[in-house]
């Protein structure tokens, strides 16, 4: 754990170190991040696990922990905790929807009714610049994710996400979504 | 102060349960997970389809990925659900994955089921249908579809065996959940299906829902109700209901009332809305009949039941004095609801300056006198002319996906043509000058509905059956009575489906679907709008669509004159030929091509515009301009308001078997589960059956949650895990059980009483014993 978190953080630093255009304070946080590993606890969640409570990119995660009592675990009750992120507990990115069993339900039983089939894509690959030093875009879309910093930013953050420069607050002026990986080719009469 | 100490408790609930869920199942088990395609995100293509699930009809925008469907993301164009799903619809597409997919056809040889190249089993059915007609006649063969069935499913189904083999033996299971929905509107209103729009929503201030967990039923509407109350804190939901649910703790004020009086609370409010002078006296003169009909009409329990209304005209001195015995006094008594709560409910009903929403859907229907209930919230809205416009509203929401667009508009029901009812000579005429029939061959009589039709199964009057997109072996009431008739000598069952169900289990032939998404077709939802969705992917080894099984089986039979169509673009080509039956201006239908490019199209469709509000001539070109309404369903143009007394249910507790028992869905399953069970995280979630109890109940019987409790009706028992407090809370004197869970059959303890004006069944109310084993 403590390898492959190191590893990333390296990442981090040389990306990081690359983005000549960053602000002074972005490159510090980032090689504040690659010190800290080795003494500090280890806090908030990693890919690896943000990954295996979903069934494809994009779908609502399972709900980790066991919820009671049941009937009246929604409505806000939820947010007492996944609004700011109370203990470890992952920052909804979408405080505005109430009513959140709609979409999260528990794990009552690992084991399945009948086996399936299930292919997704591949999860994007971390910090696909297309320049040296520029930012990455964004590989999900924004819809019910419109808070950022949910995922990016604070104790429950996905580590290998995380943000150097949380201070930034309007995150769409350089990372835009990705609607299609074609180049654009002229349509009218060349 | 009282909240900081809910949040602090939450707090601590939660580091508790954090605690014990380390313990036990690991949140960093790696649970979903997939395999992963070489795809990148940005090279899916997106697609849009209505939702395969509930009558909603959420736009989904389904990812396509070398052939395969990988993501689901809501729809943002759609303005039924704005670009949020619920937990089913998201996962939906991993339905069309199970290894269990049927991918041929099964044949029943020497009483074991043999796999079979299906161009031989689509021989096989018409030769034993063709045999059956030749041998007992036409009304021997019948079909059973579904609301699950596309449109055009359900119309070559209809003209099949109504125009090609001229039998009315065509039913679908919308019969056991939209009947009484349909009946109430008739008998109303003239028409089916709801006069307004899911856009009420966004302009009414008072929702009031009637017998229906919506938070569970119809998330999706559910969370724009609340979205709706989050914006405007004078907005007020209340929650009727006779179990606690998490609608109920959504809702500003729950309230619990004995099963089946919900006939008494409508009269009750109605009552109070005369008594307080809250009658809106010009739209009752220019717009309202009275009428009432024959009472004490039995509850279809015995075979061959019949029963025919005798409607006569009343007024409003006499419907004054009906109401004499629902004065909020007496009903309090019979209703377990208090006198200050109905007059509460009556005077947010009453208030000019509210404008009110009435929502429900199987509490009302799924009741043995679901006509009349459906007949008594309308009583309200018309007493107080609270109808029609934006956000004045009785809104009968629907269960399945096709309920209405299928099942209602296309008639796949033994008294209905796509246009009009069988005993009417124009409706007949219109359909056989379409289809290009004899008008002799369309039977001018109804045979049988859902129940009776199971019934002459088992007596034999009916000798071979087809089922498509549906589990009645799960989910017809008395089932054992139907399932030991299915089996006996001389009965042949062919089952279209996509998994093995405890249906395939008893069919001779089983044909492998295409779902969805694997093939063209188009979903009708509760709010009147069509939905169109193209084949994204195919489907697996030799499934075929249930609209391509009925067209070769039709052709085999020598029908191929009246299904030419091509199989590149049939569907084009049927719906081109069904709206002919549609066209005029209260119901005309959108064309292939704009149905195509929109997110749906809400009908009836004039002039490029939709109609949101019919019957009101602001939004409606079919209503006659004026000042008022027009109610043209209806000869006088009025809309009725019906003398319906409250009578008791079917069958109620007594000592040997003191209980109520409910019963009905929950959010993660849909329906009989054979398609959410084999989605991983549905399963997971909620993985079998169980029963609820009311916490003092299961103390006075001793009973833990997790228990095994043994359930005992007149027909059946049952044994099921204990649970309290957990999703749902019945009142005293009641237990809950979810349908969904093919090990755990409930009804096989249900009763097959039903509405004798809809022939729809109650499923919400039969008395049982209840013991801890």
């Amino acid at each position: 754990m403590l390898l492959s978190l190191s590893k990333f953080s390296l990442v981090f630093a040389v990306t990081a170190a690359l983005g000549l255009d960053q602000a002074a304070c972005g490159l510090a946080r980032a090689l504040a991040t690659q010190k800290k590993p080795a003494t500090a606890p280890v806090t908030g969640r990693d890919l690896k696990s943000y990954y295996s409570r979903r069934a494809f990119l994009g779908a609502p995660p399972v709900i980790a922990h066991e919820i009671d009592p049941d009937m009246q675990s929604d409505l806000g009750d939820c947010l007492v905790c996944h609004e700011s992120g109370e203990g470890d507990a992952p920052v909804t990115p979408h405080p505005q929807f109430l009513s959140c069993r709609q979409c999260h339900v528990p794990m009552n039983q690992e084991k399945l009714f009948k086996d399936i089939d299930w292919k997704s894509v591949s999860p994007p690959k971390l910090h696909k610049r297309m320049l040296p030093g520029s930012p990455p875009p964004m590989p999900h879309q924004l819809r019910g994710r419109e808070s950022c910093l949910a995922c990016h930013d604070g104790p429950a953050a996905v580590r290998e996400i995380r943000t150097p420069h949380p201070e930034r607050t309007s995150c769409p002026q350089c990372h835009v979504e990705v609607e299609t990986e074609k180049a654009w080719e002229r349509s009218g009469e060349s | 102060m009282k909240k900081m100490n809910r949040r602090e408790f939450l707090k601590k609930m939660a580091a508790a349960s954090a605690v014990t869920a380390a313990a036990g199942l690991s949140p960093e088990i790696s649970f979903a997970g997939w395999s992963p395609l070489k795809v990148l995100p940005g090279q899916v293509k997106w697609k849009k389809t209505p939702c395969r699930f509930c009558g909603v009809g959420c736009g989904l925008l389904v990812g396509i990925a070398k052939g395969r469907a990988v993501a689901v993301k809501g729809d943002p164009a759609s303005p039924v659900n704005r670009g949020l799903c619920c937990v089913k619809g998201y996962h939906s597409i991993q339905a069309l994955y199970g290894k269990d997919r049927l991918t041929y056809a099964w044949v029943r040889k020497n009483g074991k089921l043999v796999k079979t190249p299906i161009q031989e089993a689509l021989n096989i059915i018409a030769r034993k249908m063709q045999e059956t007609i030749q041998s007992h006649g036409k009304d021997s063969v019948a079909m059973y579809g579904s609301g699950q069935w596309t449109i055009p499913d359900g119309y070559v189904a209809s003209k099949f065996m109504k125009g090609a083999i001229g039998t009315n033996n065509i039913e679908a299971n919308a019969r056991l959940c939209m009947a009484s929905a349909v009946t109430g509107f008739m008998t109303s209103f003239g028409a089916d299906e709801p006069m307004g729009c899911y856009e009420d929503i966004d302009h009414a201030d008072v929702f009031i829902i009637w017998g229906n967990n919506m938070a569970e039923m119809h998330p999706v509407l559910f969370s724009r109700l609340l979205e709706k109350r989050a914006k405007n804190p004078n907005v007020k939901i209340i929650d009727l209901s006779t179990r606690t649910t998490r609608t109920s703790i959504a809702s500003d004020k729950s309230i619990l009332f004995k099963p089946q009086t919900d006939l008494a609370i409508a009269n009750a409010i109605c009552h109070e809305i005369v008594k307080n002078g809250r009658v809106n006296s010009t739209f009752l003169q220019k717009h309202c009949s009275f009428k009432k009909g024959k009472t004490q009409i039995g509850y279809g329990l015995e075979d061959k039941f019949k029963f025919q209304d005798s409607p006569e005209d009343s007024s409003f001195e006499e419907y004054k004095s009906f109401l004499e015995d629902y004065a909020p006094e007496k009903a309090e008594k019979l209703t377990g609801v208090s006198a200050e709560e109905i007059r509460f409910l009556a005077s947010l009903y009453g208030d000019p300056a509210r404008k009110v929403m009435s929502l429900w859907c199987m509490g009302m229907n799924q009741h043995t006198r679901g006509t009349w209930v459906n007949n008594l919230v309308y009583n309200i809205h018309l007493l107080v002319g609270k109808i029609s416009t934006p956000g004045n509203s009785p809104f009968s929401l629907t269960g399945q996906p096709s309920a209405c667009g299928t099942v209602r508009e296309v008639g796949t029901l033994t008294n209905r043509l796509p246009h009009g009812v069988v005993t009417d000579e124009g409706a007949r005429k219109l359909a056989a000058e379409i289809w290009k029939v004899p008008v002799e061959r369309i039977p001018a009589k109804p045979t049988f509905h859902t129940v009776e039709m199971f019934r002459a199964l088992d007596r034999g009057e009916i000798r071979f059956m087809w089922i498509q997109v549906s589990n009645p072996m799960v989910s017809m009431p008395n089932l054992r009575r139907y399932r030991d008739g299915a089996k006996k000598e001389g009965r042949f069952i062919v089952v279209s489906d996509v998994y093995p169900t405890p249906t395939t289990d008893i069919a001779d032939v089983i044909l492998p679907s295409a779902m969805w998404i694997e093939r063209e077709g188009m979903f009708g939802n509760s709010e009147r709008r069509t939905q169109h969705f193209e084949k994204m992917i195919d489907p697996p080894g030799q499934a075929m669509s249930d609209t391509w099984q009925i067209i070769e089986v039709a052709r085999r039979m020598g029908f191929k004159e009246l299904f030419p169509w091509d199989e590149k673009t049939h569907i084009e080509q049927i719906w081109n030929e069904y709206t002919r039956f549609h066209a005029n201006s209260k119901h005309a239908l959108a064309s292939y091509d704009e149905l195509k490019k929109s997110t749906g199209v809400i009908w009836p469709y004039v002039n490029g515009k939709e109609t949101k509000w019919r019957y009101n001539p602001k939004f409606d070109p079919a209503a006659k301009q004026g000042d008022g309404f027009d109610f043209y369903g209806t000869t006088n143009h009025r809309a009725c308001i019906w003398l319906r007394p409250f009578e008791p249910a079917a069958e109620s507790p007594n000592e040997a078997f003191p209980f109520w028992l409910n019963t009905g869905r929950v959010l993660e399953h849909w329906h009989t589960g054979s398609l959410t069970r084999r989605i991983p995280i549905l399963h997971r979630a909620v993985p079998k059956s169980y029963v609820e109890l009311h916490p003092q109940d299961a103390k006075r019987l001793g009973i833990k949650n997790g228990n095994r409790v043994k359930l005992t009706s007149r027909r059946g028992s049952l044994a099921l895990s204990a649970s309290v407090n957990k999703k749902g809370r019945p009142a005293e004197g009641q237990v809950f059980v979810p349908f969904f869970d093919e090990d755990y059959l409930i009804n096989e303890l249900t009763l097959d009483a039903y509405c004798p004006i809809s022939a729809q069944p109650d499923y919400k109310k039969c008395a049982v014993r209840v013991e801890s084993v």
